[in-house]
């Protein structure tokens, strides 16, 4: 179930968010262009032109983080905690299948956030030609660094290393959705005021999220073992074990938000 | 075993009582008229056999299992407020049931829906009220389960779509389920009820045949209803 589950979330999600990630890549083509047009040219017309498609596309970036945050949140609080609970809490699901879809949903919505965002550089490097503009050239750069990676830390361990940031940036945002989550669950349970709860909640959490983490010592504890930076191959492995520390504390802190956002949803649901 | 029952089943709202130890049997193969006016507990009471709300004291069990997954796949509940995405069309929402619930059959929400002449293509948000509620409905009835909740089915809604939602409830349930209406307007339900339950102040005052009931008392529902209730 949870697959039909995420079907339908990624639906929801989508209507909103991919319009999004159109507009935000059709201003860095523009800008791309217009950069391209400025260069060379002191016209006062383009450069009002690029001026103004460089606010939009700050805009555009704004407006992506504020809207996937803003989602993330709204699917938790109105899609399952608001009206339409009606429907979502009979279906035949288990409740940790419904805060699961939240959160994996969550992530993979940041991390496709992200790789739009390289995608918007990549576009305007090529439009503005600033970039590299000679297939030619481009294809002897990219031989010349998979060789340089292959010479000094091989394939697999860049392979290793590359995967592990992707699903650390994919576990980094689920555990903050699943703060989100945790947060509104315990103010969800207050009889009034319940929006103003889950802020104070989340701030509470967050503040004690760093005491605890701080009293780990987590930097220290991340990057004290005795790890070798001297060539570029031993920096890679002390990254990748760094890395794998890091994922391990943060799935633990996910752990705890899960199962906080999962009792209180379980055991105490009182949909209004 | 009853398809509904509900032992000592409490509900508090804060410090407010909703339900006070409701104990409670419904068998299967009737439909079941839950009376009481406004703030009496049929919603409470509906939304804990849901698993909306958990009770403070007690326990409800469908087909003898607490509300769960098992009891989800069984039960059809048309809440009392709309409850669906509004972005969605009428089909995106059909194919949704028929994706969760193995017993939504499409054919007959289809048929359903080209009798009313809605669009299956239009968006909800694009409806009327009283047109969103029929899709509500016709989604709810399309299903073959055990047992159907319905709250306040025919509030709001004017006499034409009364009759109409009244046809559709007695046309489309099977034999061996449990239908439970949840209403004030008893005039309008009285005709199609087997069994009767009167709830007052969160406590069950009355449960009987509907039928006993007017032969004994020599009363109809409503009447008594008006008797029982009067302010």
């Amino acid at each position: 179930m949870l697959g039909r589950l995420l079907k339908y979330e990624f639906k929801a999600m989508g209507r909103v968010m991919l319009p999004l990630y159109g507009a935000w890549l059709a201003i860095s083509v523009l800008l791309g262009f217009v950069i391209r047009f400025d260069s060379g040219r002191n016209s006062s017309m383009v450069g009002i032109f690029s001026a103004i498609l460089g606010i939009l596309y700050v805009v555009a970036i704004v407006a992506i983080v504020i809207v996937t945050l803003v989602m993330i949140v709204d699917r938790y609080s109105k899609n399952l905690l608001g009206r339409e609970g009606y429907l979502m809490f009979t279906l035949p699901v288990t409740t940790g299948e419904h805060i699961w879809n939240k959160t994996i949903s969550a992530a993979l919505w940041t991390l496709f956030s992200y790789v739009v965002g390289v995608l918007s550089f990549i576009l305007i490097g090529l439009c503005s030609g600033s970039g590299v503009v000679n297939m030619h050239d481009a294809y002897g750069d990219f031989l010349g660094i998979m060789n340089y990676v292959q010479d000094n830390v091989g394939f697999g361990r860049a392979a290793l290393g590359i995967l592990e940031i992707l699903l650390l940036v994919l576990l980094v945002a689920g555990v903050f959705a699943l703060k989100i989550y945790a947060s509104i669950s315990i103010g969800h349970q207050s009889n009034n005021h319940k929006g103003l709860c889950s802020v104070g909640v989340f701030i509470g959490l967050s503040i004690l999220e760093s005491i605890v983490l701080g009293f780990l010592n987590f930097a220290n504890f991340a990057y004290t073992p005795k790890l070798s930076t001297n060539t570029l191959a031993d920096a890679v492995s002390s990254a990748s074990v760094a890395m794998l520390l890091i994922g391990l504390v943060l799935a633990a802190v996910g752990a705890v938000y899960f199962i906080i956002s999962y009792l209180l949803t379980d055991r105490k649901l009182n949909l209004e | 075993m009853s398809m509904i029952e509900c032992n000592g089943l409490t509900k508090y709202y804060g410090r407010v009582r909703a339900l006070n130890n409701v104990n409670l049997k419904i068998e299967k193969g009737q439909i079941v008229g839950l009376l009481g006016p406004n703030g009496s507990g049929k919603t409470t009471m509906i939304k804990l056999a849901n698993g909306l709300l958990k009770p403070n004291g007690g326990e409800i069990l469908i087909d003898g299992s607490k509300p769960g997954v098992k009891t989800k796949s069984v039960v059809a509940y048309l809440p009392d407020r709309e409850f669906l995405p509004d972005y969605m069309s009428v089909e995106a929402i059909f194919k949704m049931y028929e994706d969760f619930f193995a017993d939504f059959r499409r054919q007959k929400a289809e048929d359903m829906l080209s009798s009313l002449n809605i669009d299956p293509a239009m968006t909800l948000k694009k409806m009327s009220k009283g047109t969103k509620d029929k899709i509500q409905l016709i989604l709810t009835m399309s299903r073959e389960a055990k047992v159907y909740f319905l709250d306040e089915p025919i509030a709001g809604v004017d006499p034409a779509a009364r009759d109409y939602i009244l046809k559709t409830i007695i046309s489309n349930y099977s034999e061996d389920a449990v239908v439970i209406i949840s209403t004030h307007l008893i005039a309008d339900v009285e005709s199609i009820l087997d069994d009767v339950v009167f709830i007052k102040d969160g406590e069950i005052v009355l449960h009987e045949n509907a039928d006993q009931i007017r032969e004994e008392k020599g009363k109809s529902i409503n009447g008594l209803f008006r008797e029982v209730f009067r302010c």
